[in-house]
């Protein structure tokens, strides 16, 4: 239970307890069936996973003394937390269940942001940031920089853009629940499928036209996304991760405006490390700003390599059959050009210098090797070189057991302090009480 | 007031406040246990078990719950035993009684809130 629902809850009774976790968990369970039939098949992502913890941490140490960050919780988990943003400390882990999550930058100005912010219990849980403090947005403000809606406000509250959240319009590079693992790279075969089949794209002209009503192309996707959709079902089995972490960097930066005279100045989000803790407390770096390892190399870590070989040696003539329908719709379409390319185009994998690429060709391309250029034993240098344990661990903001006992102690507050004493007061009046009962 | 000392101190009132009410139902009809005293040894018992769950449950020893209410439970039904006099079968199911309702009450505040 989180520390809130500790305090609030308080006594008593198992009947009450259990009866109270019965309801949470088939909440639970109903909210978690609803959100997978809610996830349509789809090779690009994975879908969302309950049991792992995804959470946003901030090295503050590029942040200037007069701003501090503030974390406004998605709905759900500010009702849990029973406040509806908190405060950013360094060393903790800031936990996420959809991208309504944000941060904000406060600059102290006045000298009471701090405490107008960490007056939680002045706020319901469900309240944001936004609707708070700012004033709302007229339909034709303008947008930041950064892509957000300015705040308007006595005090000078930014938006900070969190590092895994998505722009509209702007070709995917990865996404809050993702694993940060690529079908493409999955496959072994030697073409890869892009706009329709694991991008989205918002239009293509007349040759997506055409391709959607292609029979060769509708079977490629079809078949395309029912082996992912097979691969994601079984990575989810034997997923040894139990958190995802991004580390951010948010610095002090200074950008011009249209008046080049007025100097603007924020906080910006210009660095993230990803790192899984996998189920044996272990820490792995998968990239700074996303992604050092490839796709292979983290099923491996996720602890699915069997089961990915197991899936390869399974589907091989599925994977034949895509290869015949890519090589198929290349002939059909080839007088499209390089159009054709943003669809189906030739295989490219890195080059074994990991700088350069190398486009494979398909009659050189091998099932049994899907990496022709890169041996297995290269692949684990490159990952022991660059999945090292991370040094500087973060817990989730939950206080420890540590921390709540000091805040009870050390409070200032009289009526805490004589709460803490309760216990002796009520040994006199226990006494006192039964000395009266005596005498009667 | 900082957000935890306001949830803990709240948590305290909902609970004295609840199980209060209990209790003047449940002895409404045992003359023999005057109000005053009801209300006293209630205010006692909650006084001193309160303070000491939250200790063991969260702070301090990081006692399961479930062993903590339990105890909870033993130590509240002696000390309504040894204050009221009342057979250990009544005690004990005023105990239950009151301590589910107050932490069904707690969940419903904290829900409403």
């Amino acid at each position: 239970m989180y520390f809130v629902l500790r305090f609030c809850y308080m006594k008593k009774t198992m009947l009450g307890v259990l009866g109270v976790i019965s309801v949470l968990v088939a909440l639970g369970g109903i909210t978690s069936v609803a959100r997978a039939d809610d996830s349509a098949p789809n090779t690009l992502y994975w879908m969302k996973d309950d049991t792992k913890v995804t959470c946003v941490s901030f090295d503050l140490s590029e942040v200037p003394n007069n701003y501090f960050l503030v974390f406004d919780y998605d709905v759900e988990t500010g009702i849990s937390r029973g406040k509806p943003w908190t405060v950013v400390a360094e060393g903790k882990c800031y936990q996420v269940l959809d991208e309504t999550a944000k941060l904000y930058a406060v600059e102290a100005q006045s000298g009471d942001e701090l405490e107008q912010f960490s007056n939680y219990n002045a706020y319901a849980p469900s309240q944001s940031v936004r609707d708070t403090f700012c004033s709302p947005v007229r339909s034709d403000e303008r947008i930041d920089f950064n892509g957000t809606a300015p705040c308007y406000s006595e005090m000078k509250i930014q938006e900070v853009v969190l590092p895994f959240t998505e722009q509209l319009g702007v070709t995917f590079v990865d996404s809050l629940f993702k694993t940060h693992i690529y079908i493409n790279e999955l496959f072994p075969t030697k073409y890869t499928f892009g706009a329709g089949v694991t991008q989205f794209v918002a239009s293509f002209g007349t040759l997506q036209q055409k391709l959607s009503e292609d029979y060769i192309f509708i079977e490629a996707k079809g078949l395309h996304e029912s082996l992912a959709l097979e691969l994601s079902n079984a990575l989810h089995k034997c997923d040894m991760r139990v958190r995802t972490e991004y580390k951010s960097l948010p610095t002090y930066t200074e950008w011009r405006g249209s008046n080049p005279d007025v100097p603007n100045a924020g906080i910006a989000i210009n660095s993230n490390i990803v790192v899984w803790r996998l189920s044996d407390n272990a820490d792995y770096t998968i990239g700074r700003d996303f992604r050092t390892l490839d796709s292979e190399t983290l099923v491996d870590k996720m602890g699915c390599s069997e089961t990915y070989h197991a899936f390869l040696r399974a589907h091989q003539s599925d994977f034949s059959r895509l290869d015949e329908l890519g090589s198929e719709l290349r002939s059909k379409y080839f007088d499209e050009g390089k159009l054709i390319d943003y669809f189906v185009a030739p295989r490219v994998v890195p080059d074994s210098t990991l700088h350069d690429t190398t486009v494979i060709q398909p009659a050189e391309a091998s099932y049994t090797e899907s990496m022709p250029h890169i041996t297995l034993e290269e692949v684990y240098a490159q990952a022991q070189a660059t999945a090292k344990p991370v040094e500087y661990r973060t817990e989730l903001d939950e206080p420890t057991p540590a921390q709540k006992q000091k805040y009870i102690t050390g409070s200032t507050n009289t009526a805490l302090q004589i709460y803490i004493l309760l216990p002796l007061f009520a040994l006199l009046g226990f006494g006192l009480l039964f000395w009266t009962r005596n005498r009667r | 007031m900082l957000f935890f000392e306001y949830a803990l101190l709240g948590a305290f009132a909902v609970t004295i406040v609840s199980e209060l009410c209990v209790a003047l139902i449940f002895f409404s009809n045992r003359p023999d246990v005057s109000r005053a005293f009801l209300i006293a040894a209630v205010i006692v018992a909650n006084a001193f078990t309160h303070p000491l769950f939250v200790a063991f449950a969260y702070h301090i020893y990081e006692v399961p719950y479930v062993v903590v209410e339990i105890a909870v439970f033993c130590v509240e039904a002696i000390m309504y035993r040894i204050l009221l006099g009342c057979s250990w079968g009544t005690v004990v199911c005023f105990s239950v009684i009151a301590n589910s309702i107050s932490i069904c009450i707690g969940y419903m505040v904290r829900v409403l809130l």
